[in-house]
């Protein structure tokens, strides 16, 4: 987050100055322990004007039909932009999907997003919980119209694209303008690795514990291989997951890895939601696996955990969590 | 004076400079091209909103929307070289009869003998974010769920299937799962002259042939996903073209 934070300081230091000074301060940027991101931001003319749109955008519940829910109605600041606490979140009219909304930190290196990697580009993204019936069930033409109406967004619209027209092009370059500057980079595990920190004995010890039972699928300073596994949760698939996408009946049961960034705060876990604590995940994997055609080879003979490695990884898991981003204030709900 | 004098001659060089910029090297003479689509069921003028029958399976097919996606047109010169057209990416919507004509823009002067037409959107457009235009997912041929662009969208009525309607999205743009398919249709004996005036390249669509491949509308009257049947039908549709006439 060093990048929001200079931006921070830079308009308290600033404040008198003229605004164009600190839009120009403005940039992307993140741990030089990160790979290149897939979305590189700077790539497609990011501003801060973009940005402010994207945000605002994000938190508005315009672009649901009945104007009650916004992304981050779903995708929460307090729990790293995951969904908050039920294992579905809810959507217009009281509805509910099939599957948890997972944390969109670090968007910008997510190669195919939802859990069955179905969408393979950040910009069209939102394109899918903004029309599905059971999230905001509304259309990308009305979006427009209400945009359009608005005398707020022809403000926001013309600062950002820098003409009168509103598009649906530019809404969604904006939105991931936003959430591509959603990087969670300064967990103390992010410390630890830059040699600002270091691990309590049971950190390094669950560590240690981590790299030799989970880092083959949760691997990277992302802590996922982005790759699609059967983890083992069922004998018989109610959702086939990857299989959906692909067709192919070797992917089905199978669903993208999530990662481990601040997992201690994006429960329940799995992608309906069924876990509620890291312990009865550790459970599943340790005594829980079901076995299925699909199932991956590495879980073929679980993971088998005793109660204090249990302890020492949950302890582990718990340093990736990054409370920067969870109190950053440019990444919250703008105050109008 | 000196002084003077170099200015003078810098403001010369200046001048000199900027107009020899401006002069194109290398000009090539552009025109257009019509393309005409005409729509035929067997031998019937196809519309929307009108009773087809499937000679095949007898399923009556009352056709509301018939829109597809056709893109990267290119034209076969004398020297029998491709030339791309830039930028054409065309949707047509039945519902709209202008959609069944569209001017080729930027096409070199010179005589054509065959057309090229990729079925569909290339994959650098369907993995390269937000579009605009005839490619915004505003015009309901992209799928937000398993990204890409629709190439065939059929829906409509019948007395056929239990529910009383059909739904055929064709999509899918990568390795096994791609309905996108590119066709040549040469012109025959005939050629296509671009000079100050515009030639009329007439092509014929068969909408009967995405159906030969076909099961019964009473097994299959809803294909939403990527797969062989997608598939199957993408190819049989791209059969249905045949090269009619040109006007020059």
């Amino acid at each position: 987050m060093n990048k929001l934070l200079f931006v921070f300081v830079s308009f308290v230091v600033l404040l008198s100055c003229k605004k164009e000074i600190v839009e120009n301060t403005f940039g992307f940027n993140y741990s030089s322990t990160f790979p290149v991101p897939v979305y590189n931001v700077t790539d497609h003319d990011f501003s801060y004007n973009k940005f402010n749109l994207g945000r605002t955008l994000f938190y508005d519940p315009i672009l649901s039909v009945d104007s009650t829910i916004s992304c981050g109605s779903c995708h929460e600041q307090v729990h790293a932009f995951a969904g908050h606490g039920g294992a579905l979140s809810e959507g217009v009219f009281g509805q509910f999907g099939t599957r948890n909304s997972p944390s969109i930190a670090n968007a910008a290196w997510i190669p195919n997003f939802m859990w069955d990697g179905g969408i393979n580009h950040i910009e069209v993204m939102p394109i899918a919980p903004i029309t599905n019936p059971v999230e905001m069930h509304e259309t990308l033409e009305n979006v427009l119209v209400k945009l359009k109406r608005s005398t707020k967004y022809q403000s926001l619209f013309k600062k950002a694209f820098g003409n009168e027209t509103i598009t649906d092009q530019q809404m969604l370059k904006a939105l991931s303008t936003f959430m591509a500057m959603i990087v969670s980079d300064q967990s103390k595990y992010d410390k630890v690795m830059r040699g600002e920190s270091s691990f309590s004995s049971t950190e390094q010890t669950g560590f240690n514990l981590f790299n030799q039972k989970c880092s083959s699928c949760h691997s990277g300073p992302l802590f996922t291989d982005f790759d699609y596994k059967n983890n083992g949760l069922d004998q018989t698939f109610s959702d086939i997951g990857r299989g959906l996408i692909t067709q192919n009946p070797q992917d089905y049961g199978k669903f993208k890895t999530p990662s481990l960034r601040n997992v201690e705060l994006t429960y329940p876990y799995m992608h309906d939601g069924r876990f509620y604590n890291l312990s009865q995940v550790l459970d599943h994997y340790s005594t829980g696996i079901q076995q299925s055609i699909t199932l991956d080879p590495i879980l073929q003979n679980s993971i088998p955990l005793t109660s204090s490695e249990k302890i020492a990884l949950i302890a582990f898991l718990k340093t990736l969590t990054d409370y920067e981003l969870l109190t950053n204030r440019w990444l919250s709900e703008p105050r109008n | 004076m000196k002084g003077f004098g170099l200015i003078i001659l810098g403001i010369f060089t200046v001048l000199s400079l900027t107009f020899c910029k401006k002069k194109p090297i290398n000009t090539i003479e552009t025109g257009t091209v019509t393309l005409e689509l005409s729509h035929f069921w067997e031998d019937s003028v196809f519309h929307l909103n009108e009773n087809f029958v499937n000679t095949e399976t007898a399923d009556t097919f009352n056709f509301q929307t018939f829109n597809y996606y056709i893109s990267n047109i290119q034209l076969k010169n004398a020297a029998g070289n491709w030339i791309t057209v830039p930028n054409s990416y065309y949707l047509i919507n039945l519902s709209d009869v202008s959609s069944t004509s569209m001017t080729l823009k930027s096409v070199p002067k010179g005589e054509y003998t065959a057309i090229s037409i990729l079925f569909g959107i290339d994959s650098l457009h369907n993995i390269s974010g937000a579009q605009e235009g005839v490619l915004s997912p505003i015009n309901g041929m992209f799928w937000s769920w398993n990204t890409g662009y629709i190439m065939l969208k059929m829906e409509g009525i019948t007395p056929n299937s239990s529910s009383g309607d059909f739904s055929f999205h064709l999509a899918g743009f990568e390795g096994i799962n791609s309905v996108v398919h590119r066709k040549e249709m040469s012109f025959n004996n005939e050629k296509a002259v671009v000079s100050n005036t515009s030639p009329t390249i007439n092509l014929r669509i068969n909408t009967d042939q995405v159906w030969k491949e076909s099961p019964d509308l009473a097994t299959v009257n809803f294909v939403q996903s990527v797969g062989t049947k997608a598939k199957g039908m993408a190819l049989a549709f791209t059969n249905g073209w045949t090269f009619s006439h040109i006007v020059n």
